[in-house]
């Protein structure tokens, strides 16, 4: 069965100061409720929208980014519905239907050797926020917060390119570093980004999924509906040209009450935005403004750092993390030992913390360990129990190393005797080790665990091989 | 162009205008009546003209400089509970 | 003291007294305030007056006894049309919708007429939204033509045109779609100006379309016009659609004539009008020879499509403008909670006049899938047709000239039942709209005691033309202009 997926991504602009077109602050979090709202973003009558320009050009670097063609002039247009949460009752946005209107269209985008299409970026306004005191279906009344009414997004819209939801979620992780490299949203802030999925098999009607909260939750959505849709096809049930939305609680896709066909959004040109005139001159200040992207940075680990690409790719898949790591270098030239951190124990730690940034480690931290390990005052393990630590308190390496007294046994006469204690305990073991080269890990083991992580592992591999070779002598 | 009161009330529905039958009947006449008239458009062979549309070059639009709204907006809101603005029922 | 009618006289005249300290602006406001309580149960000019009127006027009088450094129109009264924005005062587009809306801010060309000393004396009447030609579709009152007040004062602007020819200001603030500013202004012998489509802010013009409309003075001298048009043009941070010109002295080159200058008389706007109209411009245009101009007669092919185009694209846009209207934010308030939403807004949006509600639903005809290029498309095409064509006639003209309405100001009623038939009485206006270019009615004559107006139209940015064209013209034509 031939499935295509195609994405429509929709991302806030949390790098702009002000709204998309007005001068409210872009960051509405937090504040008390339309205590960030102007005659403006309300839609009072007689206002006029006020085109925020860095927006423009935010939307222009991350159509360059993604290889998609400029116009020479970009126009916006209104689509015209009602609901509570838009203040005007239409949706200032771009449309291209009747000529190219949106700021990027027809790029690809190349993520795990394979390539994805890029219909095009536009430039659009989020609504407010609608809030029901017992529920959507009891309340009595709405309330409304339009303190999020006008902010800028970036609506992404990629050609049903995908066929696997594991596809869908690799290039999504790659749109969330080159969105932190470009440095216009911050996927991580709660309801930066949401997404739009389509899933149709061969000749069978669309579905869509329509505001998946969060990137994470897409390929799960996606998953549960092709299983869905691949159940009906062995029930022999037709699938429903339909919307659904994903229940992340319950984590089902569910059908949407709206009624899509009803809708006819009326675009038309809107009348008081010109159309703006890009030309040469910005296209080219822009591409020399360009950052390094998540591709170009990954070749250069490679090249300049000798990393494997699986390793390279990890550390550029979030760019905190490729920042946190190149300081650290600067601090400590190892590129290979301080990589290895990021892409074994460290990685759990980021994951779970959502973000380097959210743990309380800094590049000093991991300079300091592994150089610790290089010189052989720790053994890795011990580094691995000292990680664990700082990533909590924040404390130096050295000084937990100190505090753990945890200097590595590699003192010879003391790890002779720990070697005889384990080698008096453990008979069964050493008789199985006298046959099988392999057992000696075991011995090993026991005791690094008596020494709770501190004897030098080489050195205390070494003791146990000479105390068997004397045995077996 | 003929025009139905179905497609008349749809557009009604579309523009949340309510039109009880007497006022239907009379707009499906008037609104048939002006869209005949924008008819006389098909007239004209329109094929070679590219609208005009005003530029300006992209300079020209808003500086991303945050600035407090010193309109007291709320002000116009008559209907609002701590602050949020009471809207009707969504169900 | 000097003896002037302090109703009847200029801005210009009354500004120079007020600065030399010979009028005082509070007698002078409290004047027309008494002429307003004397005629307005006739003439019907305003929906609200300004109480702080009096205020503001001492406040001139005690800057004049300090000496202090005065606007342009320091002390003079002027009406603002109620679909401009006062931060103070009510702004109802004659609609139940804004009935007691107070906006919280002011539109762009009230601050700076208030920077200039004017003095706000009140909100003039209009049809609803401005969707209309003769002030009938007012949700409030009807307004009266001050020279026959059976009929109609023209529209949508009539409010401040009758206010004008009654006396009851002296300046007046009017806003024109496809004639708004010209039509009321030719029914009631004043003088009104449409601007260059971006050389005034609509910053707190409240929509009806976009991009069509702008704001205009409407005075009883052309001298007094192209003062207030020096107080309100230039570019505005608050509008993306101002143009980048610097602002100019309008006065200054006035006097200059019309000698040596080509001007057109456009022969599809006065084929087929009314014939008292069609002597009075033929007329007007042969005394535009006697002053030393050329004049031919030019004919435009697209004007035939005129119409069907400017409504086309005003209602497009209107329906989208008037969408925000749902009775949530701010205007008609009628008690949300328990409504489920959509029978809510439609409960709301019923509100609005029969008028406004036609315009909004053939708006949206025109712009729903599938008729998009049908209609909105196609007029946009003629748009740019009908822009080419003026174009190609501006390289020969200087300016052109044509009656402003077909037709002599009716009686009221006439003509409200029949949409179409009202639609074409913006036959000659709607032109100046669609291609965003000047346009000026000036009084030509009075035929049975009714008005007739004259129309100048130039090139983009020619204000400065049409103002001394119509001064030329205005010196050598006596017509009243103001009864008190």
């Amino acid at each position: 069965m031939k499935i295509n997926i195609g994405l429509e991504i929709h991302c806030q602009m949390t790098g702009l100061k002000s709204k998309l077109f007005c001068s409210c602050e872009a960051d509405y979090r937090g504040k008390q409720p339309n205590g960030n709202i102007c005659p403006i973003c309300l839609g009072l009558p007689g206002t006029l929208p006020l085109l925020n320009k860095k927006a423009l050009e935010n939307a222009l670097m991350l159509s360059l980014a993604l290889n998609c063609k400029i116009p020479d002039v970009v126009s916006f247009y209104r689509k015209n519905y009602f609901y509570p949460d838009l203040p005007k009752n239409f949706q200032i946005t771009q449309y291209n239907s009747y000529q190219i209107s949106s700021i990027g269209s027809g790029g690809t985008v190349e993520f795990d050797h394979k390539k994805v299409r890029i219909r095009r970026i536009q430039l659009e306004e989020d609504p407010g926020r609608l809030v029901y005191e017992s529920g959507i279906a009891t309340s009595n009344y709405t309330l409304v917060d339009y303190n999020r009414a006008g902010v800028a997004l970036m609506e992404i819209v990629t050609e049903p390119d995908f066929d696997d939801p594991k596809d869908v979620k690799l290039f999504l992780n790659k749109l969330v570093s080159v969105l932190e490299h470009l440095g216009t949203c911050d996927t991580k802030l709660d309801g930066a980004v949401r997404c739009d999925v389509n899933i149709s098999q061969e000749n069978k009607k669309k579905v869509e999924i329509k505001n998946v909260g969060s990137f994470k939750e897409v390929e799960k959505a996606l998953v549960f509906e092709i299983s869905r849709q691949k159940s009906f096809g062995i029930k022999g049930i037709e699938v429903k040209s339909e919307t659904r939305h994903w229940d992340d609680i319950r984590r089902i896709t569910i059908q949407s009450r709206t009624k899509e066909e009803e809708q006819d959004y009326r675009y038309f040109p809107e009348p008081d935005i010109p159309a703006a005139y890009l030309g040469n001159e910005l296209i080219n200040s822009l591409t020399k403004q360009m950052p390094e992207l998540p591709d170009a940075r990954k070749s250069r680990f490679v090249e300049n750092f000798g990393l494997s690409e699986q390793n390279a790719q990890i550390l550029i898949d979030e760019k905190d993390t490729a920042d946190f790591f190149e300081e650290s270098l600067k601090l400590y030239d190892d590129a290979k030992e301080i990589s290895n951190w990021f892409v074994t124990d460290l990685k759990v730690f980021i994951n779970e913390a959502n973000g380097i940034r959210s743990l309380k480690i800094k590049p000093s931290h991991i300079a300091e360990l592994v150089k610790l390990v290089n010189q052989s005052t720790i053994s890795r393990n011990t580094a691995k129990q000292i990680l664990q630590q700082i990533v909590k308190s924040g404390e130096m390496p050295s000084v937990v190393m100190n505090n753990l007294k945890a200097t590595k046994i590699s003192n010879e006469e003391a790890l002779i005797q720990i070697v005889d204690d384990v080698f008096a305990k453990e008979t069964i073991a050493v008789r199985d080790a006298l046959k099988n080269e392999k057992a000696i890990n075991f011995l090993l083991g026991k005791v690094i665990q008596s020494t709770r992580g501190r004897a030098d592992p080489k050195l205390t591999t070494e003791l146990i091989r000479k105390k068997i070779a004397s045995i077996s002598t | 162009m003929m025009v139905s009161k179905e497609e008349v009330k749809h557009l009604a529905w579309l523009a949340r205008i309510e039109l009880d039958d007497k006022e239907l009947e009379v707009y499906t006449k008037q609104v048939e009546q002006i869209i005949s008239y924008f008819d006389t458009l098909d007239k004209i062979s329109l094929e070679d003209i590219h609208i005009s549309q005003r530029s300006v070059p992209y300079s020209k639009f808003r500086d991303d400089v945050p600035k407090e709204s010193t309109d007291n907006v709320l002000s116009v809101v008559k209907n609002s509970k701590e602050k949020f603005v009471k809207a009707p029922k969504m169900a | 003291m000097i003896t002037m009618d302090l109703l009847t006289s200029s801005a210009a005249d009354i500004v120079t007294q007020i600065k030399k300290g010979y009028v005082s602006t509070e007698e002078y406001i409290a004047k027309i305030f008494d002429h307003i309580k004397k005629v307005e149960s006739n003439v019907h000019a305003y929906i609200s007056l300004n109480d702080l009127a009096i205020e503001r006027a001492r406040e001139v009088d005690s800057a004049v006894k300090r000496g202090e450094k005065l606007g342009k129109l320091a002390g003079i009264a002027i009406a603002v049309k109620d679909n401009i924005c006062t931060s103070n005062m009510k702004t109802t587009c004659a609609s139940k919708i804004l009935e007691h809306y107070i906006p919280p801010y002011n539109a762009t060309v009230i601050e700076m007429l208030e920077r200039e000393g004017a003095i706000i004396i009140g909100k003039t009447n209009l049809d609803e939204f401005a969707m209309g030609t003769t002030t009938e579709f007012s949700r409030f009152k009807e307004t009266r033509n001050p020279w026959d007040i059976e009929r109609v004062p023209g529209g949508s602007s009539g409010g401040s045109a009758a206010s004008l020819a009654a006396g009851e200001t002296t300046l007046a603030l009017g806003s024109d779609t496809g004639g708004s500013i010209r039509c009321p202004a030719s029914f009631c012998s004043v003088v009104g100006l449409k601007p260059t489509y971006g050389l005034v802010s609509r910053f707190g013009l409240v929509s009806f379309a976009n991009s069509l409309e702008l704001i205009g003075p409407m005075c009883r001298s052309v001298y007094d016009t192209a003062l207030m048009l020096n107080c309100i043009t230039g570019r505005d941070s608050m509008d993306h659609t101002t143009l980048d010109v610097d602002t100019k002295d309008y006065t200054a080159t006035i006097t200059q004539g019309v000698k040596g200058l080509k001007i057109g008389l456009v022969r599809e706007m006065i084929s087929d009008v009314d014939e008292h109209v069609s002597k009075t411009i033929h007329d007007a245009a042969s005394k535009f020879e006697s002053l030393g101009a050329n004049l031919n007669e030019v004919s435009i092919d697209s004007l035939q499509y005129a119409l069907a185009s400017y409504y086309t694209i005003a209602m497009a846009e209107a329906s989208s403008n008037l969408a925000r209207y749902d009775g949530v934010r701010y205007g008609i308030d009628m008690g949300p909670e328990g409504f489920e939403w959509n029978s809510y807004y439609t409960k709301v949006r019923s509100n609005f006049g029969d008028v406004v509600k036609r315009r909004i639903i053939i708006g949206t005809y025109v712009l729903s899938s599938g008729y998009y290029g049908k209609y909105y498309l196609k007029a946009q095409k003629v748009r740019t047709l009908i822009k080419q064509e003026f174009a190609s006639l501006f390289k020969t003209y200087d300016l052109l000239i044509a009656p402003t309405m077909p037709i002599l100001p009716f009686k009221i009623g006439e003509k409200t039942m029949d949409p179409l038939h009202m639609y074409m009485t913006d036959i000659d206006t709607v032109a100046a709209n669609l291609i965003g270019i000047p346009s000026i009615s000036i009084p030509c004559a009075f035929t049975d005691g009714l008005p007739i107006g004259l129309q100048i139209m130039g090139d983009h940015l020619s204000e400065e033309l049409l103002i001394r064209a119509a001064y030329a013209f205005e010196e050598i034509t006596d017509v009243k202009k103001v009864i008190v």
